[in-house]
């Protein structure tokens, strides 16, 4: 008896005082896309893209992109004002995509990204890139894309997305980065996004080192990159090689390729001296998606090919390699590697300094397993 | 005792093995990490071992006193006045392990999802639902003890879902931390894996072959300790080793990142099921605490002594605010609760047998 | 026929009023020998008189009792019969009354045949009149003849409205209780098939009939239904559903404890695993019991379809369940709690949907889930034909204004009637109706707790069905208690030649049906 009086006491009781952590979704603004920059006075400015809809009958209609922005000595600082300036509550549990200026980008991601880190209702599978120039340029421009159907958000997201399946760019979000961010032994590349006048290019990877950007690579660097880094199989991993100089009509030397397998084997080893030594082995199979030059009949032809493919990408795979190496950022863990199996050495050494000297390498292996459905 | 609240010795299996899976699984990979660093999975797996040694004390003293619990057979062994002292004792630290299961369910759900909601009330409609959910026999716990747990397979396919982006060099080297932390990590990692003296109070419930009833023990431990390790495990190699120190539950940490096509922020589905593992370990304690309660006061049922012992657990749990008032709460309450459920059952068990001895003796003489 | 009746019924008015006569001397003389009830039954020397008064008198001189006089030209003396005129067949006593040369006895027992009793019990002369007998007293006042003469009031066979099946039988049960168990014997045509006539209310005497199979149904389990049915004290027992709450384990819940069904095959299959049906008075709804929960998920039609399509449907109806009860709270809970678990490509799309609604969505939805059980209640209230179209208009008009007027969404729209819809999937009706009320405290728990209600909502409600029994049967079983064996007909449905044990949570005596019900083997 007295269990059925205190229930009821106690459902009364809640029912009675509410609800404390409601959060309406037609009564907040959903963030979908957030930019921070550095301002000259030191402070983040935060911008945010928060679309909404024209029409409340049909859902799929016109979405019409507010953009809000707002400056403050930190990240969340940034956000609270950001918050006094909108009507309703701001939300980011929805966002899509980070995107830092490359100032900033280049001061320090870590102190930004704590804010997404720490709050227990932030979206961790946003993506993050950074953009040239300023990300405040990038969230509110008015892309062909963005004028009518869908948000900055999807439209930045998507366009990196299709980027990841064409492996021009590492598919990272905010959570994934992070293991790599903390590791002293292993460091990540980001979507590097460039604005131009009607949309946005994905145009290749910042590098970075540690908290840090260090710098960027390009285009078809960056799908040997995502190769190097050991990615498995993507939707289309093409690349187009130049592989002769014989032929005068110049469309002759090109050859396009598409991977169909790509195994990568690591090898770090450390010579008794403690010479650090590392070498990645690329076994690539790939696919002929364009080559004018036909007559892929014979297998000499065919292994000419995939000769002069070996060769060119290895010398590509060694450059990217070198340029690394260069701006001492280690994103394919040659660190971790020292850390895992040669944990003694790996705690005797500076890993900053001792990275961009030791020797490093790679090769790659081509395979032609096909050429379209015409020989 | 009543012939019809009986349990099947499978059904033992699963009661042992929802009141172990409980609040810890969401920290235990950090607890252990700070200690042991990447090596606390094996930690995690020798105190499985420690474990055995209760449970078969456990075992051995419910087979010298069928059909009696702990409360019955204590003043037997002890003596009266000691066992009566023994008694109120133990009662206290089921209090206390209630308690700070709630602690720490409020905890991570004011964490998690309920920022604003008071602690009191959090609290409550979880103590509540156990209330509820005690008052009938253990048969009937044992049946939806038994009925909820596929959801363990749930989590299981939850956690499983973080190898689509796991480092597993992060797991090397293996063994860095030293035999000594990794063994004295061992006692928080048995933290964790309390629950399994519930037996003390079902096994006199529980029919059969006793060798069946320590088969079904054992395979609770053996699976729980196999489950905790790969979710230990599984979070060490997602996070990197630096990263983990700052993460207090990984393993939600792990999953907000995750989303499906149709579904966003695993974490709170993930939360979700948790707080059933949670209900159903409070339930088995709650239950066990009752039926002390119901013993030391010589109550007819255990059902009236219920509701006093979930609103009592509900009001102290509510006290500790801050996180390091939890912190200390959970520590202390942990180290007790280590005394008197895993150490506890070998003393006892030690004395039982020399008393045993000692009246055959003075009935062979 | 209608030439010979009228004359009759001249004669019959023209009896009563004769002998109706002697009645105010009889009624005196039976206020003094109600004094001596005892003695009514063994002192038979009264007169034929005072035998009809003294039943008048307890029927309180109802105008439909009748009474008629026959003169037997053999002994010159007279013959009574009493009846009561609204409960009987006149017809069948008719051709008494056209004998005219040598009647006696023996010729009324030829013409009337096999319902023709010759009875001695006097104290049951009432009860016989309430059963539609005609009482023929003759001078010999110690026995008396009882004639069955009932009316025949019943409706055709035909196929129950709420338990229509595609293929399989077509038959339902009426109101008549023979008919019905004569439904069922066709069915089991086995000498096992034991039925067992038990009374109820004191005022009513309301026939209850139980059936079971005496090879398989549990003995303790057949003596706690009829100890729990004989223990129903009350005056009037109207409804099955008196019967039904008086002899149930737990009133207080809101599932049901027995099987209510119109469907003999229904019936027959399930006293075939060993349990008990009721059957009553003047009811075409057959109670049967224990049952489990899945027993209500379960319809004959399974048995027709292939087995596959067959475990398809009843898994389709089974997480109708949660649709039904979850649906609505699941939504609540993400819309105004959770709606970071929305996809990303799904969430502008519900925000723009309920931007301009100005209430919140328990609201919302408590409106909206309430219009449709208006709508339902009106629709079974009006004739069919109107029925239908006041679910147009409930459907439809008002469902379409209420969202163009931007009172709900359209979102929220969608989950109603999906939740409608799963709710009226369940096969039987009494589960249906658990299942929409329980909606109400879930949607309520889902707008203060988010998930968390929900949960533990959940665990409150599995809690509720695994500490149910059914005349002692665990409700949840084949889950709680978990039998994998019985789960070949609950969840899925197992080919026929698979099923060759009975559900263990009955209890049965045989839980082999067969070794094996297929006794060919595949080549």
């Amino acid at each position: 008896m007295i269990l059925k009086k205190l229930l009821l006491f106690f459902s009364c009781l809640v029912l009675l005082s509410g609800c404390w952590d409601q959060a309406q979704l037609n009564e907040s603004k959903l963030i979908r896309a957030a930019g921070f920059d550095y301002t000259k006075d030191g402070k983040i400015k935060t911008t945010a893209a928060v679309p909404q809809a024209m029409s409340a009958d049909t859902g799929t209609g016109k979405v019409f992109n507010e953009i809000f922005s707002a400056k403050g000595n930190t990240a969340r600082q940034s956000r609270i004002r950001l918050d006094r300036k909108v009507s309703e509550r701001v939300e980011a549990s929805k966002n899509l995509i980070v995107v830092f200026g490359e100032e900033a980008a280049k001061k320090d991601i870590y102190h930004i990204l704590d804010v997404f880190y720490r709050d227990p209702k932030s979206a961790l599978n946003a993506r993050i890139a950074v953009a040239k120039g300023k990300a405040s340029d990038v969230i509110s421009a008015r892309f062909e894309e963005t004028k009518s159907s869908i948000g900055i958000g999807k439209y930045l997201s998507e366009s990196i997305r299709a980027a990841e399946g064409a492996s021009t760019v590492p598919a990272e979000n905010i959570q994934t980065v992070c293991p790599v961010m903390f590791d002293p032994g292993q460091d990540f590349a980001l979507p590097y996004l460039v604005p131009k006048k009607n949309a946005v290019s994905v145009n290749g990877i910042a590098i970075f080192h540690g908290y840090e950007m260090v710098g960027k690579m390009h285009g078809a660097e960056a799908v040997v990159f995502t190769l190097l880094t050991g990615k498995q199989k993507t939707i289309s991993m093409s690349l187009t090689k130049k592989i002769s100089d014989k032929h005068k009509d110049k469309i002759l030397n090109y050859a396009s390729i598409k991977v169909k397998r790509n195994k990568r084997t690591f090898n770090v080893n450390v010579s008794p001296d403690d010479k650090i030594s590392a070498h990645i082995k690329l076994n690539m199979k790939v696919v002929i998606t364009e080559y004018p030059g036909d007559n892929l009949t014979s297998k000499k032809k065919i292994q000419n090919i995939e000769n002069a493919l070996t060769k060119s990408l290895t010398k590509d795979a060694n450059i990217i390699i070198k340029k690394l190496q260069d701006m001492n950022s280690d994103t394919f863990g040659v660190g971790r590697k020292l850390i895992a199996f040669h944990n003694p050495t790996w705690k005797k050494l500076d890993w900053n300094k001792e990275y961009p000297n030791i020797d490093y390498t790679a090769s790659v292996k081509v395979k032609v397993i096909g050429h379209g459905i015409i020989e | 005792m009543n012939s019809s609240h009986t349990i099947t010795h499978r059904q033992l299996f699963f009661v042992l093995i929802q009141s172990q899976i409980g609040v810890g699984v969401l920290s235990l990979p950090y607890t252990l990490f700070a200690k042991a660093k990447t090596d606390g999975w094996i930690s995690l797996l020798l105190a499985g071992i420690f474990i055995q040694f209760s449970i078969l004390a456990i075992w051995k003293l419910c087979e010298m006193y069928p059909k009696q619990t702990i409360f019955d057979f204590m003043p037997k062994i002890l003596g009266t006045k000691l066992g009566l002292l023994l008694n109120i004792l133990f009662i206290v630290h089921l209090f206390s392990v209630c308690i700070v299961i709630l602690i720490l369910y409020n905890n991570i759900v004011s964490k998690w999802i309920f920022f604003q909601t008071p602690r009191f009330i959090v609290i409550i409609i979880l103590a509540l639902t156990c209330v509820y959910c005690i008052t009938c026999t253990a048969r009937e716990i044992a049946r939806f003890l038994m009925l909820v747990s596929p959801l363990l397979l749930i989590l299981f396919f939850f956690v499983g879902y973080a190898y689509t982006d796991v480092h597993l060099l992060y797991a090397f080297p293996v063994g860095a931390t030293g035999i000594k932390t990794i063994i004295s990590t061992s006692t928080d990692a048995l933290i964790a894996l309390l629950g399994f003296d519930t037996a003390l109070v079902f096994l006199a419930y529980t029919e059969g072959k006793s060798t069946s009833k320590l088969k079904a023990m054992s395979y609770t431990s053996l699976c729980v300790t196999l489950f905790y390790c790969f979710v230990t495990f599984t979070t060490y190699i997602f996070f990197n080793p630096v990263e983990i120190v700052i993460v207090p539950e990984p393993v939600l940490y792990m999953l907000k990142a995750f989303s499906f096509k149709f579904l966003e922020r695993t974490d709170l589905i993930f939360l979700t099921i948790w707080i059933v593992s949670v209900t159903t370990s409070l339930i088995s304690y709650l239950f066990f605490t009752a039926k002390g309660v119901q013993t030391l006061f010589k109550l007819h049922h255990h059902k009236s002594a219920a509701p006093y012992v979930g609103i009592i657990c509900a009001l102290i749990a509510s006290i500790p605010g801050s996180k390091l008032d939890v912190q200390m709460w959970s520590k202390t309450i942990g180290m007790t609760a280590m005394i008197f459920s895993a150490l506890f059952p070998i003393l006892l068990l030690l004395i039982a047998i020399i008393r045993k001895r000692k009246e055959k003796g003075a009935a062979s003489t | 026929m209608t030439f010979f009746k009228k004359p009759k019924k001249l004669l019959e008015q023209k009896s009563t009023e004769k002998h109706q006569e002697p009645n105010p001397s009889a009624r005196t003389n039976s206020s003094q020998n109600s004094q001596f009830e005892q003695e009514k039954s063994n002192n038979q020397n009264k007169t034929i008189n005072q035998l009809l008064a003294e039943i008048e008198e307890s029927f309180s001189s109802s105008q439909d009792l009748q009474t008629h006089w026959i003169e037997m030209p053999s002994d010159k003396s007279d013959v009574a019969l009493i009846f009561l005129d609204s409960i009987i067949d006149k017809q069948k006593i008719n051709p008494l009354f056209e004998l005219d040369k040598d009647i006696d006895l023996r010729t009324f027992e030829k013409v009337i045949n096999i319902d023709f009793r010759k009875q001695t019990d006097f104290t049951n002369i009432e009860e016989l009149l309430l059963q539609s007998y005609t009482i023929i007293f003759t001078k010999d006042t110690t026995c008396y003849y009882s004639v069955f003469t009932p009316i025949k009031t019943e409706r055709d066979i035909s196929e129950p409205d709420n338990e229509a099946v595609i293929r399989g039988s077509h038959e339902g049960f009426i109101e008549s209780m023979s008919t019905n168990i004569a439904l069922i014997r066709k069915r089991l045509k086995s000498q096992k098939l034991v039925v067992k006539y038990l009374k109820v209310g004191k005022e009513t005497h309301t026939n209850v009939a139980m059936l079971y199979m005496s090879d398989i149904a549990n003995p303790e389990l057949l003596h706690e239904m009829e100890r729990r049915i004989n223990s129903i004290e009350a005056d009037a027992v109207m409804t099955p559903g008196n019967i039904e709450e008086s002899i149930e384990d737990k009133t207080f819940s809101l599932f049901p404890q027995t099987l209510s069904t119109e469907r003999p095959d229904r019936v027959a299959a399930n006293l075939m695993e060993g349990r008990v049906a009721l059957l009553y008075d003047s009811s075409p709804t057959v109670n049967i019991a224990p049952v489990n929960f899945f027993v209500f998920y379960q319809t004959p039609d399974d048995y027709n379809k292939r087995w596959m399509l067959g475990s398809f449907y009843r898994l389709i109806r089974l997480f109708s369940f949660y649709i039904a009860i979850g649906l609505p709270a699941f939504y609540i809970a993400v819309v105004s709690f959770h709606f970071e678990v929305i996809p990303s490509a799904l969430v502008l799309l519900m925000k723009s949907s309920l931007e301009n609604i100005p209430y919140p969505p328990l609201f919302e939805a408590l409106v909206m889930e309430l219009t449709i059980e208006l709508i339902r209640e009106a629709a079974i209230r009006l004739p069919t034909r109107i029925g239908s179209t006041i679910a147009i208009v409930g459907g439809l008009v008002i469902g379409d204004a209420v969202v163009k007027a931007g009172l709900i969404s359209n979102l929220m729209i969608i989950v109603v009637a999906t939740t409608a819809i799963a709710a009226y999937t369940v096969p039987s009706n009494e589960m249906s109706l658990a299942v929409r009320l329980l909606r109400f405290p879930f949607m309520v728990a889902a707008a203060t707790f988010g998930f968390l209600g929900i949960i533990f909502g959940l665990i409150i409600m599995f809690f509720h069905l695994c500490r149910l029994y059914s005349f002692g049967t665990p409700y949840f079983a084949p889950l709680a208690p978990f039998r994998i064996g019985d789960l070949k007909d609950t969840i899925i449905r197992l080919p026929f030649f698979k099923m060759n044990s009975r559900p263990e949570d009955i209890r049965p005596l045989k839980k082999d049906e067969d070794n094996h019900t297929r006794k060919w083997e595949k080549q």
